[in-house]
């Protein structure tokens, strides 16, 4: 929880991911909506929760377009328990294919906002986060 | 273009058009319309609109300087674009199944022959093998992972190169072409012979979060790519500029095709400073357009390119050969626009957007498959989209005439228009100091990304409607099953890399990637034509295409350059 009340969420991309477009809009949105929007680029999921750490995040929104959530995101939940930070909200975007949806939930993440996601579904999800 | 009688026709007539509009529909105001690219567009449009252009200069007949009606004065009725669909996948092997099952589909070059649109998977992309820990969860995904000479042969055995075009889909492009010359070699064929298309991307995927190269140095690696080519590789293409992917990052029409050129004109300037002549690298310079909802728009933004394009060759460069000034074109139709909501939709937005590419003269196609917002297409949705352009082709009685809307005073005019607003994009750029401060600065990338922020807006908004996405919305589950490469593709492509590399005589694959850094270093100093050569040579000595763009790295700076700024 920020000073202002709301939610600080680090919007995160690998370096290798192509088609970058939804989640620079994504944190057009969150900014409008009052959000402090943090966004990196990463080389590894260590980086990841280390700026999540470092930036005082409630959110980590990762965001992909080449499937490689399955390899990523067991990885950032693992460190996110080891380091004690279960109560960061982890969201997941970009080209996810619904039937992929529940192992994402399985993982720990909250919510997923793929191709044409409801932008006040988000903004209430992370307006729930921190509190 | 007209006579006196027929503009004082128009003016009386018009006059009289003003007053029953004013009294038809009670004064309301309809001229708040505009195109995708904020030109105001008016509701009728007369010779009035385009009495001022010069029929010989502004339009003429197709196959002439400027060429903006078409390249040749003969074209589909003579040869129809190629189709290409964009196809790759899993281990080199799998994407030789896609790409049989695509020809026996009907998917082909010029004249018959055979044409191959093959992409990378992000690895390969960026210069990555597939041992590397970075590549892990990418492998195979969305491209095929292919990074040596043997890759190549298992992908391409028994297909005859000299016949067929080969166009390599990827980033990194000096390591890639390598590998496949020294396939070729190891073929008995000499890269003369290769004809096919690199892209030349070395400072800008520009959707992608991150580029390759650092501007400056990216131009040389181009540049000396050409230099190569332009010397030993005739019948080969050896750029594509990404109209199509700054289409997808944010840019308008307008944008992409001034960015476009802009960016055409950076390399052809540093092939010039180089010492090459322009008659000798600009015909394998090509674009690759993107072609989107906005059909009328779109359309003439593709006979104002050719049209600009032709003046570029002529008047910067002094080209004198026609396939300098003539604008080779790869259409790849609009994929931002597709949704995954009610996915069967984007065949019908697809076949519009290939409509609009046939329309405008493309000399090559890809058309997406519908299933794009959730994966790379499977092989029934890529067989589909192939079939749009089919269908096009043979249906449509389109091909029988050149550039059939010409004449249109609205085409006419929004062409016109469409030239001039892309010159005062240009000038822009110019005086912001040239494309390279451009690009470094961020400039080109935050306009973009204003536009795509825009779009989105106005889409939640409601004021821009995509049907099936935010209006006529059902409730749905999703029917369509993703594709899925081999899970096993990723371990399999570990292996070979790992026993490809235990196989080689370490000491030459050392030796060539040290001749390499001697020869970038050389490259750095501004002496142009000895890494490509050098990367050739690692390739036939067995460094992977990996090895050898971190070898590159070492002289040249590689890495995110603009995109982690947020955009504002």
């Amino acid at each position: 929880m920020k000073s202002n009340g709301k939610a600080k969420v680090l919007l995160v991309k690998h370096w290798m991911e192509c088609h970058d477009r939804g989640v620079k809009s994504v944190a057009s949105i969150l900014r409008d909506a009052g959000f402090e929007v943090v966004y990196i680029v990463y080389m590894s999921p260590e980086e990841i929760v280390a700026t999540a750490v470092e930036e005082d995040v409630d959110v980590i929104g990762m965001s992909f377009s080449t499937g490689a959530y399955d390899a990523h995101v067991p990885q950032v939940m693992r460190l996110l328990k080891e380091r004690g930070l279960e109560d960061v909200m982890v969201l997941v975007g970009g080209l996810i294919p619904d039937e992929d949806i529940d192992w994402l939930k399985k993982q720990g993440v909250k919510g997923v906002f793929g191709a044409g996601a409801d932008t006040n579904q988000l903004i209430e999800m992370v307006s729930t986060a921190g509190r | 273009m007209f006579d006196e009688k027929t503009l004082e026709q128009c003016r009386k007539l018009m006059e009289q058009y003003e007053q029953a509009v004013a009294e038809r529909y009670q004064g309301r105001d309809f001229s708040s319309t505009t195109g995708s690219s904020g030109i105001p567009i008016k509701a009728a449009y007369t010779p009035l609109d385009i009495q001022d252009l010069d029929f010989e200069k502004d339009i003429g007949v197709p196959g002439t300087y400027p060429y903006m009606r078409s390249n040749y004065p003969l074209h589909y009725q003579f040869q129809p674009w190629i189709n290409q669909p964009v196809h790759g996948y899993g281990l080199p092997e799998h994407t030789r199944e896609r790409m049989d099952k695509l020809a026996e589909a009907g998917m082909e070059g010029y004249f018959g022959g055979r044409a191959y649109n093959i992409v990378c998977d992000v690895p390969t992309h960026f210069g990555v093998d597939p041992d590397d820990p970075d590549a892990q969860g990418y492998i195979g995904k969305d491209g095929v992972s292919c990074v040596t000479d043997e890759d190549f042969d298992r992908m391409l055995h028994g297909i005859d190169l000299t016949k067929t075009n080969i166009v390599l889909i990827n980033g990194d492009t000096l390591p890639y072409l390598a590998h496949y010359i020294a396939y070729a070699e190891s073929q008995g064929l000499t890269p003369d012979q290769l004809r096919g298309n690199t892209m030349n991307w070395q400072f800008g995927a520009w959707y992608a979060p991150n580029h390759l190269w650092e501007t400056e140095g990216g131009l040389k690696l181009a540049t000396d790519l050409i230099y190569f080519c332009s010397k030993g590789m005739p019948k080969w293409n050896h750029t594509n500029i990404q109209g199509h992917g700054m289409s997808e990052t944010g840019a308008d029409a307008v944008h992409q095709m001034s960015y476009a050129i802009a960016t055409a004109r950076a390399i052809a300037d540093s092939c010039v400073a180089a010492g090459l002549d322009p008659d000798s690298f600009m015909p394998g310079i090509g674009f690759q357009i993107a072609q989107c909802n906005d059909f009328f728009e779109y359309i003439c933004m593709f006979r104002a390119w050719r049209k600009l394009w032709a003046s570029t060759a002529q008047e910067r460069y002094g080209c004198k050969r026609a396939s300098s000034m003539q604008l080779r074109t790869h259409t790849h139709t609009s994929c931002f626009e597709l949704t995954k909501q009610q996915p069967l939709v984007n065949v019908i937005r697809s076949a519009f957007h290939a409509l609009g590419a046939a329309l405008s003269g493309t000399t090559a196609m890809e058309v997406p498959a519908y299933d794009e917002p959730i994966g790379i297409p499977t092989e029934e949705s890529a067989i589909l989209a192939l079939r749009i352009q089919q269908v096009i082709r043979h249906e449509t009685g389109i091909p029988k005439v050149s550039d059939p809307l010409a004449g249109s005073y609205y085409v006419e005019w929004l062409t016109h228009k469409m030239e001039e607003e892309a010159r005062g994009v240009l000038k822009e750029i110019d005086d912001a100091g040239g494309f390279v401060k451009a690009h470094k600065s961020g400039m080109l990338m935050s306009t973009m990304r204003k536009h795509a922020s825009g779009w989105r807006q106005a889409v939640d908004r409601g004021e821009e409607v995509v049907v099936g996405w935010n209006k006529y919305v059902v409730p749905e589950k999703e029917e369509i099953r993703p594709f899925r490469a081999d899970p096993d593709v990723a371990r399999i492509a570990i292996e070979r890399i790992k026993e490809y590399k235990a196989r080689r005589d370490q000491a030459k694959t050392d030796t060539a990637l040290n001749a390499l850094v001697a020869a970038a270093e050389r490259l750095d100093r501004g002496e142009y034509g000895h890494v490509m050569p050098a990367c050739v040579e690692a390739a036939k000595a067995k460094a992977t295409a990996g090895e050898i763009s971190k070898t590159l790295r070492k002289v040249f700076k590689w890495g995110p350059q603009y995109s982690v700024s947020l955009p504002h």
